[in-house]
């Protein structure tokens, strides 16, 4: 009888210990079920803006040699998205083809892929930053800078844009490294309606990161940079980022004394803080949270985002719009720097699913902050590269 | 930046203590002088153990407190750049430290953290990230004018932290559940014999006097 319960008690520790065991296991499964991001994508269609995106890559495809198609398709990998920089393509080499070895008829095909991914003041914005490059690659001594320079422009301390040393930075002026030549078209994926895949382009002061998921174009990560941030071409004075710098000091003017309190930190910004390479990061948001800005205020703030936000095509920029104003109220305003347009300043817009900073960069020497060199990030911590609409 | 050496500091706070990720890109205006320190033998190379005196030398010029209490940071990594990358001024060396100490009961808690590393060179970021795991809030942030220096005001809910698994553990739970079972089952099996025989013995009755 005592053997009986012997046994039994052993018996009985056994399977204890296999339930235990599996209990475990089925808790960590359901753990990394929950953790995975959920596929949340509608199928694309033909006449949408992907559609016709997937018809304009396969056009620019179509205009390639067997050679030409290898060096644009990458896989979609994580190793080929993160490739981008803004650092001139000497220093850090790009994925795809590169403009300005490509034919007329192929170049035009690029473009024309660009125009309908992008908006069109989008488009304007790219070419601007690129022309920008051109102008940095061709001018001597880093002139470009007009004469009468309109609000948010005068570079302090007469400091030329362009500071690039010969020899430093990837070759200096007239390097074969800047100018609208140097930036590269890639495609990591195959076009596609339904499966993943990435539009990149970029070079110099420039990171243009589309993800394609079904009927959704994400384009963060981004970095629309410029330097000059202010020059002339044909007889107009162009600002790539112009509107940035104008509507954010409108912003800022617009926020009354309590409101500025919160809004400005006490400390200088010198560069972003969640640039290339600082992928998956969220930080402690700062400022003035949006829920204590008046609706006018708020607009503004709208209307700032939708300066990065719009780059990408007007049917995706409509539905992230519509996801940043769902999320003003938990969205933050921080600014650094003076309040008067035409000095330098660092903003970073930061919600739950966005993060843009601006960020001029620092004159050599004077410790001041360059209006003529800005630096940008568009980022959404939730679903950079489309993350959170791939199923891993 | 070319004649500056970029110094970014992100601090995360997690149940098991506090971890620093340090940037450090010295511009290409500096690179030289930055390469100078760390090429101690300066012989155009970066060995390993000059990339951990460097290392050292820039942990000795960090000082994390928590609650005013020194925290020990120790380098759980280190990545530096190649040559060419330093010299162009791209090249970013990165520490990862971490300091192993309880964040502290319940309740409010300080965290402050200062850089006084190359302070003729230096430009300084410092950020919290965001704590991935809702025990922790971080409740206030102050910086000096240069972000040499930040100071972290947070709550921790001990009630939820006291049945926080360190994350390095929680995937051996399982497998320590497996040994455990193959431990008994082995010895079921090489002691069966024996078992049975001790059993026997003791259950069987007792010759009678």
């Amino acid at each position: 009888m005592k053997r009986k319960i012997v046994v039994a008690g052993l018996c009985l520790f056994v399977v204890l210990s296999a339930g235990w065991v599996l209990l475990l296991a089925a808790k960590q499964r359901s753990q990394k079920t929950r953790t995975a991001p959920a596929l949340r994508v509608e199928p694309a269609k033909e006449s949408d803006a992907t559609g016709k995106t997937v018809a304009a890559a396969k056009a620019f495809l179509a205009t390639l040699d067997e050679a030409g198609r290898a060096k644009v398709s990458q896989p979609f990998d994580d190793e080929h998205k993160t490739r981008w920089s803004n650092f001139p393509v000497g220093m850090v080499p790009r994925n795809g083809a590169r403009l300005g070895d490509l034919s007329g008829a192929q170049r035009e095909a690029a473009l024309k892929l660009l125009a309908t991914a992008l908006s069109r003041s989008g488009l304007q914005k790219v070419k601007e930053i690129m022309e920008g490059d051109e102008v940095l690659k061709t001018s001597e001594g880093g002139g470009g800078v007009p004469a009468g320079v309109p609000p948010g422009g005068a570079p302090p301390g007469g400091r030329r844009p362009g500071g690039v040393p010969p020899g430093g930075r990837g070759g200096g002026m007239g390097s074969p490294n800047f100018g609208r030549d140097n930036y590269y078209l890639a495609f990591l994926g195959a076009p596609s309606l339904t499966e993943p895949w990435m539009i990149q382009f970029g070079g110099h002061h420039l990171a243009i990161n589309v993800t394609v998921v079904g009927k959704s174009n994400v384009m963060t990560p981004s970095l629309p940079a410029a330097q000059p941030a202010i020059y002339k071409l044909k007889g107009e004075t162009v600002r790539p980022l112009g509107r940035e710098n104008d509507k954010s000091f409108a912003l800022v003017n617009s926020l009354d004394a309590a409101q500025q309190k919160l809004a400005i930190l006490n400390y200088q910004v010198s560069d972003l803080v969640l640039g290339p390479g600082e992928d998956g990061k969220t930080i402690q948001p700062e400022g003035i949270k949006a829920s204590s800005l008046n609706a006018a205020q708020q607009q503004m703030l709208l209307d700032l985002a939708h300066e990065w936000v719009g780059i990408l095509n007007d049917e995706a920029a409509a539905a992230k719009m519509a996801e940043i104003k769902a999320n003003l109220p938990e969205t933050w305003f921080a600014w650094s720097g003076t309040k008067t347009n035409g000095s330098a300043a660092y903003f970073r817009i930061q919600g739950p699913t966005l993060l843009i900073e601006y960020s001029p960069q620092r004159v050599r020497g004077s410790g001041g902050l360059d209006t003529n060199h800005i630096h940008t990030i568009y980022r959404d911590p939730t679903n950079d590269y489309g993350e959170g609409l791939v199923k891993r | 930046m070319l004649d500056e050496y970029v110094q970014a500091a992100q601090i995360a706070l997690a149940p098991g203590g506090v971890r620093v990720e340090l940037r450090l890109t010295p511009g290409v205006e500096v690179a030289g002088r930055v390469y100078a320190l760390i090429d101690a033998d300066g012989d155009g190379q970066i060995s390993p153990s000059e990339e951990g005196a460097y290392a050292r030398r820039v942990l000795q010029d960090i000082a994390l407190e928590v609650d005013g209490r020194r925290a020990t940071l120790a380098l759980t990594g280190v990545q530096f750049p190649s040559r060419r990358e330093m010299r162009e001024g791209n090249g970013a060396i990165r520490l990862d430290l971490a300091a192993e100490a309880s964040l502290g009961a319940a309740g409010e808690h300080q965290l402050s953290f200062r850089n006084d590393h190359l302070p003729e060179l230096g430009v300084y970021l410092v950020n919290a990230l965001v704590p991935t795991t809702s025990d922790i809030e971080i409740s206030g942030q102050a910086r000096d004018s240069l972000q040499r220096e930040m100071r972290l005001s947070f709550h921790v809910n001990a009630q939820v932290i006291s049945h926080v698994t360190p994350a390095a553990t929680r995937g051996l739970w399982p497998w320590a559940g497996v040994l455990i079972l193959c431990l008994c089952l082995a010895l079921l099996i090489s002691q069966g014999r024996h078992l049975r025989r001790y059993l026997r013995q003791r259950i069987a009755p007792k010759p009678s006097a």
